[in-house]
């Protein structure tokens, strides 16, 4: 018999600081290691050759001087180049004040250089592929802007409106991928999916029981990820194991411990699409915390939306240019495409992808000409908004003209920078009568746009990174049906959430308007 | 075979019930529970429920939204009487120092007549101190005990909503797609 006086060594009586509940949610330690580890290279990297180069400012004075010239010079390059105005003010400021080394930084970084061998494989890939695309729907019985903004896609980007295509729009990560694993399970001829982030986990694990599956019925399935979305949570034990299954995988851009300026530029996009005939873009990733399966910052709220029809060549061909560009093997697009049937859906349907590939920025240049075009609503949703000083003055604009300017915003963070920058933003519009709502305990991960005649579902942000320096998709659309499903979703989270007005805006604290100020420094990279 | 989600979580003992209800009325059911391997006042619960079900996306945001009640439940009561408690012992400090070097005052100090009605004069503040220290943390206990009170019964209030609205998701089909 136990003696009640036993002392239960290694017990505590009371948890610190617990209050009622808290979710097990397993800590990827190693993820987190390797994380720490390869951020601290790449830090310490940066300082050596910082310091190195100020030595040797010590050491040769014609260096400062020859360091102040190019930097003044760099600042006039900069100013006469086609970058927008929040990315010009923030590398001029570098370029001042850090004049010994700031101008090697944008040299290192700036895409003209960075990728001139990358650009040319793109550009070859697409002048061969170019072929493939299909021709363009007639605007006649078209709405004007609609015909407009297609007419943009095709003339900058190749892309193409379609009609008789169906779109469904999802309100939650965890609805999609409800359709998408039914949807993996009757595919027949191939499977391509993309993704910034896999991560294991009971998400990954019954959709790698549908693939196994599937590859070994003879369907050809093919993995893109992003490695540094991927870094420390896709395991090398789980990259292995899907290989031994037969699933083509591929990484864009590997993380490497050697400090550059390459790794900033990264594959963001989302796809699932599923024999030509079915596609997925949309915000969430192949994660379990994009359904709710596991806690992160409270709620994640995030949305998607499926096209069935040749609308899904655009996808097809763009996921086909990636594999092409990552495996430098030639891809027999013929066969992966036109394999659609056509719907009685007379609603134009334009998916497009943007990237380092394209100039200028085509998805900022979609929300712009979509809100531009406005007349009674602009409605975004969005993680991170720090849009350039011309999206911020058009919402000014249009909500001082009277329409309805409404953005959505987290209410919990998942990196605080990044959320003061942000809110700072979104609150600065409050004086012209835009509406800020911020979804309580929850994180909204959607990236949206909808205005009264067209909406933009997809993978990209409202910040620089989504602009200028990732791979996007997205699909343009003014299906009635998805329009209003998207009105009712918004109208669900204005209900659940709280509006911010002037009197309760963080941005009426001076702390936060110069923390706000500080951190936008980093912008450009955020 | 049903597909099934899992939810495991740590709980508070003393508000084990409270927790069960909460979750079973998110259509949880509990499957296993256990004493939790470090600390004594924890149980480990693990729920499961049917994947399919209806208005899933309204039920996991108010699960979020339970959670937090329950979180600010279990805060207001660990930090109960924490007004009263700081201001009571960093007085009661105080009027401690001050009767201690009082008493040394008169100890080492009494043939000057200075130290000694300094040694008198700090003794006697000491105990109007503390005695004030004590009819304050008095009051103070009682108003802090009030509005745990009201905060405590407005909680369970909108716990019980929420309880409510939950039974009425699982309910009624989703009519988003």
């Amino acid at each position: 018999m136990k003696d009640v006086n036993e002392v239960k060594i290694g017990k505590v009586s009371q948890a610190p600081g617990f209050d009622a509940v808290k979710i097990k949610t397993e800590f990827n330690a190693f993820g987190f290691m390797k994380t720490c580890w390869l951020l601290l290279t790449i830090f310490l990297q940066f300082v050596v050759l910082m310091l190195s180069y100020m030595y040797l400012h010590e050491l040769f004075q014609w260096l400062s001087l020859a360091s102040i010239i190019i930097s003044v010079s760099t600042c006039i390059y900069v100013l006469s180049s086609d970058k927008n105005g929040l990315i010009k003010g923030v590398w001029i400021f570098f370029l001042l004040v850090c004049f010994m080394f700031a101008y090697i930084l944008f040299f290192a970084s700036d895409e003209h250089i960075l990728f001139v061998p990358s650009k040319k494989r793109y550009k070859k890939i697409y002048a061969k592929t170019d072929k493939h695309i299909d021709k363009q729907l007639s605007f006649e019985k078209v709405d004007k802007k609609v015909a407009s903004d297609c007419k943009y896609l095709q003339n900058i980007g190749k892309f193409v409106a379609y009609d008789g295509t169906r779109a469904k729009y999802y309100p939650s990560g965890a609805k999609m991928f409800d359709d998408v694993l039914e949807d993996l399970a009757k595919a027949e001829k191939y499977i391509f999916i993309e993704f910034y982030i896999i991560s294991d986990g009971v998400l990954l694990e019954k959709t790698l029981k549908i693939l196994k599956e599937k590859v070994d019925q003879g369907v050809d399935v093919r993995i893109i990820y992003d490695d540094m979305g991927s870094y420390g949570t896709f395991k090398r034990k789980t990259k292995r194991r899907i290989k031994k299954m037969g699933i083509k995988l591929r990484s864009y851009n590997k993380m490497i411990p050697v400090f550059s300026m390459a790794l900033n530029f990264r594959d963001h996009r989302k796809f699932v699409l599923v024999d030509g005939k079915i596609g997925y873009t949309g915000g969430a990733n192949l994660a379990d915390e994009y359904v709710n399966e596991k806690r992160m910052h409270g709620y994640w709220k995030d949305t998607a939306i499926k096209i069935e029809g040749n609308a899904v060549n655009a996808f097809v061909l763009a996921f086909l240019r990636q594999w092409e560009f990552l495996t430098k093997e030639e891809q027999d697009y013929e066969k992966h495409l036109n394999l659609a049937q056509t719907f009685s859906n007379k609603q134009v349907v334009a998916p497009f992808v943007d990237g380092i590939d394209y100039k200028p920025a085509i998805a900022r240049d979609v929300y712009i000409n979509m809100i531009a075009n406005a007349q009674e609503k602009v409605w975004i949703m969005t993680p991170y908004f720090i849009p350039d000083d011309t999206i911020l003055d058009l919402l000014k604009n249009k909500a001082r003209s009277g329409v309805d300017v409404r953005i959505v915003l987290p209410d919990v963070a998942d990196k605080k920078y990044v959320y003061i920058v942000s809110r700072n933003n979104a609150e600065r519009l409050l004086d012209a009568g835009v509406r800020v709502f911020t979804m309580t305990h929850s994180f909204v991960h959607a990236k949206m746009c909808l205005t009264e005649y067209s909406a933009v579902v997809g993978s990209i942000n409202f910040d620089q990174r989504s602009f200028c320096q990732q791979f996007e998709s997205g699909v343009y659309t003014n299906d009635n049906q998805v329009l209003s499903d998207i009105e009712k979703d918004y109208q669900d989270t204005f209900a659940k959430s709280c509006e911010v007005t002037v009197k309760n805006r963080r941005r009426n604290k001076l702390s936060n308007r110069v923390l706000a100020g500080v951190f936008r420094l980093a912008s450009p990279f955020m | 075979m049903e597909d099934k989600d899992n939810l495991h979580l740590y709980a508070k003992k003393s508000k084990l019930n409270l927790v069960e209800e909460c979750y079973e009325s998110l259509g949880w059911q509990k499957t296993a529970q256990e004493e939790n391997k470090r600390y004594e006042d924890l149980v480990d619960l693990s729920f499961e429920r049917p994947h399919k079900i209806n208005n899933k996306d309204d039920l996991q945001l108010l699960q979020i939204h339970m959670e937090h009640h329950l979180n600010k439940l279990g805060r207001i009561e660990r930090r109960k009487y924490f007004k009263s408690l700081i201001f009571g012992v960093s007085l009661c400090i105080l009027g401690l120092y001050m009767l201690l070097s009082g008493v040394l005052m008169l100890a080492c100090l009494h043939y000057k007549p200075t130290f000694l009605a300094l040694g008198v004069g700090a003794c006697v503040v000491s105990l109007c101190i503390l005695a004030l220290d004590a009819y304050i943390a008095k009051h103070l206990i009682a108003k802090e005990k009030q509005q745990f009170k009201e905060e405590n019964e407005k909680i369970l209030q909108d716990l019980q909503t929420m309880r409510n609205k939950a039974k009425q998701y699982r309910e009624v089909e989703d009519e988003r797609c």
